[in-house]
């Protein structure tokens, strides 16, 4: 290998949703650009649609990688017993592994968080046993972020109605997707009998055609799998092919991330990884950026040992949480994505609870996905009155749902497993800890909020419990690289970087010192392009 | 995987679990027993054993309840969905066949309804069915 190929300006592990952002704004400053991701660049045809293999049902496989055996994981149940985990098991909270990661597959739900997100704990107080705190930045802040993320991503919405929100100072890009669906027609009226303010839910799908590529089908596969015409809106089509054009960066597949390397001081001198012929590289770079997930970053971190003792702590998700309504009358009208109509009545505010959430209705479902987890109580689990029941059903069932503040403990955490290696012989992560009692009763309060809005909407059944006790990650993964101005409680600094390493930064969700009671990607994209912007500037 | 009794168990079961009506097509027809065809040879492999050994209980308990059934299969429907739901309640006619575990037919009722449904709703018929698209809107827009 040329020597000099081995050096570059910016060395990015992850090219996902921050990765890829970061990746596209390095290279067009001009910066020699490597994006490493351990997963590959997968097709339409390479994601599939397996109904029970995909990001939405993960039952036998997933569609996004990571491939199985190589990267295990390990978790712990509530009592600490530990189990070794695959990437479609419950425990592992796997996202994706692939170019775009999680964007290659995501439903795309593209939220601003809301103002009071980020000034959480001085809204409510610190609940005990909650690692509880402010951002050091603010909405205002972020907000010219959100809106190039909403441009240069691709977002379809109505401003205007967004009244939860500061004005937007530019209008989404796009009109909003399907605000006429039957499902959008129903909870409008349902909600205007309520006196609760809706809206058409954001979205990083194409309503109309938009840069250079086609306008959504409305097909059902949507949340879970990739889109047929590239309609669907992630980093894998917008800044990393920004990136590659300009010559300057090089996007390497099926790379491992074993360490981050580092001199003396404090400051970091490259990565050293895993290629796809199982060689063993290092390659030296002034800038690393870490962005692999609030999993893997910290992992990689602590593999590294780099960081405070905060790093892998106040790991969170989301706790979801919602209800299930059956409908006298069709409610999916079978026009993708589905979710269409959101209520933000209920973001903060709300008596005798920590936050709150938005809820939104519910992408087309998979037909095995409504069996397995939306069936009826009573409906037997098998013979003629279950089929049907799903047969006379499936248009008339609609679930309302939204992910609610997970208040960070620092004992949700990822730590090193001391025992278990992955492929390449390094220590993977082992995440234990279970969501905070203040979640569980948020998640309670909005169980209640959804199952008021499917009775008003014309639901003669609602049914459903909002969840338990349990390890928040998954998916929406965040916390464990909290941003913060003091190095004793935070991880990196205002502006993402390491805290006590002058060149190292965190692009991923890791940083969220909250996690919104918004789906989290466009923050993490609005953040990856102020982080982004912040590098390209300062050196 | 299975021999043929077994086989012919398997479907008889399927067809119970998702039995045809006026409108539309049960399991086996639906394709169900090729998914289980492919899922033996791949997720299910671990669980074979306990398929061969619960699909020759089912035809113990067939026998055990009727003097003229050679199998599970050879009982009329109505009386195939009595055993299964017996079996369902933990009521077990032949234990031994359990391997003297009688809990162990109940989850085996369990496990075969969820697999039918795994194999049926995500089949064209089963999808057709509820009204999900079977043919996709890709067209000749389809990136490869």
């Amino acid at each position: 290998m040329n020597p000099a190929a081995n050096r570059y300006d910016a060395v990015i592990v992850g090219a996902g949703a921050g990765g890829g952002v970061i990746a596209g704004l390095l290279a067009e400053a001009g910066k020699r650009v490597l994006l490493l991701e351990r997963g590959r660049s997968l097709s339409f045809r390479d994601v599939g649609r397996d109904h029970l293999r995909n990001q939405r049902l993960s039952q036998y496989g997933n569609n996004a990688g990571p491939d199985g055996p190589d990267h295990p994981r390990v978790w712990t149940d509530r009592s600490g017993k530990a189990y070794t985990t695959l990437p479609h098991e419950g425990g592992y909270s796997n996202n994706a592994a692939c170019v775009g990661g999680g964007t290659r597959v995501y439903g795309g739900q593209a939220w601003r968080f809301h103002p009071l997100d980020f000034r959480m704990a001085s809204t409510y107080g610190v609940p005990a046993g909650s690692s509880l705190a402010d951002w050091p930045i603010s909405f205002d802040d972020l907000a010219p972020y959100y809106e190039r993320a909403e441009h240069e991503i691709g977002v379809a919405g109505d401003a205007g109605q967004m009244t939860h929100l500061p004005p937007y100072a530019r209008d989404y890009p796009m009109p909003p997707i399907t605000p006429d669906s039957a499902s959008a027609r129903t909870f409008r009226a349902g909600a205007a009998a309520l006196g609760w303010k809706t809206f058409p839910v954001p979205i990083t799908v194409n309503s109309v055609p938009y840069l250079g590529r086609p306008a959504c089908i409305h097909c059902q596969h949507c949340v879970g799998f990739a889109c047929p015409v590239d309609a669907k809106n992630g980093s894998q089509n917008t800044l990393i092919p920004r990136a590659l054009v300009t010559g300057r960066c090089d996007l390497v597949t099926g790379a491992m991330a074993e360490r981050i390397e580092r001199d003396s001081g404090g400051r970091v001198t490259g990565v050293t990884y895993w290629n796809d012929r199982d060689e063993r590289v290092t390659v030296s770079a002034e800038v690393v950026v870490a962005a692999g997930g609030a999993v893997e970053t910290a992992r990689l971190l602590l593999n590294s040992g780099i960081g405070n003792d905060v790093v892998g702590r106040n790991l969170q998700g989301h706790s979801y949480t919602g209800a299930q309504g059956l409908f006298p009358f069709e409610v999916v009208d079978g026009q993708g994505p589905g979710v269409s109509i959101a209520t933000c009545e209920f973001s903060h505010g709300n008596d005798g609870v920590v936050g709150g959430g938005m809820l939104a209705d519910e992408f087309v479902p998979l037909p095995i996905v409504v069996w397995k987890r939306h069936r009826a109580p009573g409906v037997p689990a098998w013979g003629a009155e279950a089929k049907a029941w799903m047969r006379t059903n499936y248009r008339r069932l609609m679930r309302i749902q939204g992910p609610v503040q997970d208040i960070p403990n620092p004992e949700s955490r990822v730590t090193l497993d001391p025992d278990v290696r992955d492929r390449w012989g390094i220590p993977v992560a082992r995440l234990s800890g279970v969501t905070h009692p203040e979640t569980d009763r948020t998640a309670a309060y909005m169980h209640g909020r959804a199952d008021q809005w499917l009775r008003a909407s014309g639901a003669v059944e609602v049914y459903g419990a909002p969840p338990g006790p349990h390890l928040s990650a998954g998916q929406h993964q965040a916390g464990t690289c909290r941003m913060g101005d003091d190095p004793a409680t935070s991880v990196v600094d205002r502006h993402c970087r390491v805290h006590g390493h002058d060149n190292l930064y965190v692009g991923d969700g890791s940083v969220h010192v909250t996690n919104g009671g918004f789906n989290p990607v466009l923050t993490i994209m609005a953040l990856a392009f102020r982080t982004g912007e912040h590098i390209a500037r300062s050196w | 995987m299975l021999d043929d009794a077994q086989e012919r168990t398997l479907a008889a079961v399927t067809d119970r679990m998702v039995p045809p009506d006026d409108e539309w097509p049960g399991g086996v027809e639906a394709g169900v027993l090729d998914y289980f065809r492919e899922q033996f040879a791949r997720d299910f492999a671990p669980l074979v054993p306990e398929y061969r050994a619960g699909l020759d209980a089912l035809d113990a308990e067939a026998r055990a309840a009727s003097e003229s059934a050679a199998a599970f299969a050879g009982l009329p429907p109505e009386a195939q969905d009595a055993l299964l739901h017996r079996l369902e309640q933990g009521s077990v006619a032949a234990p031994d066949a359990w391997g003297g575990e009688p809990q162990r037919a109940a989850r085996f009722v369990r496990r075969l309804a969820e697999h039918v449904a795994e194999g049926f709703y995500t089949s064209p018929t089963g999808r057709r069915m509820v009204g999900f698209e079977v043919e996709p809107r890709t067209g000749a827009e389809v990136a490869a």
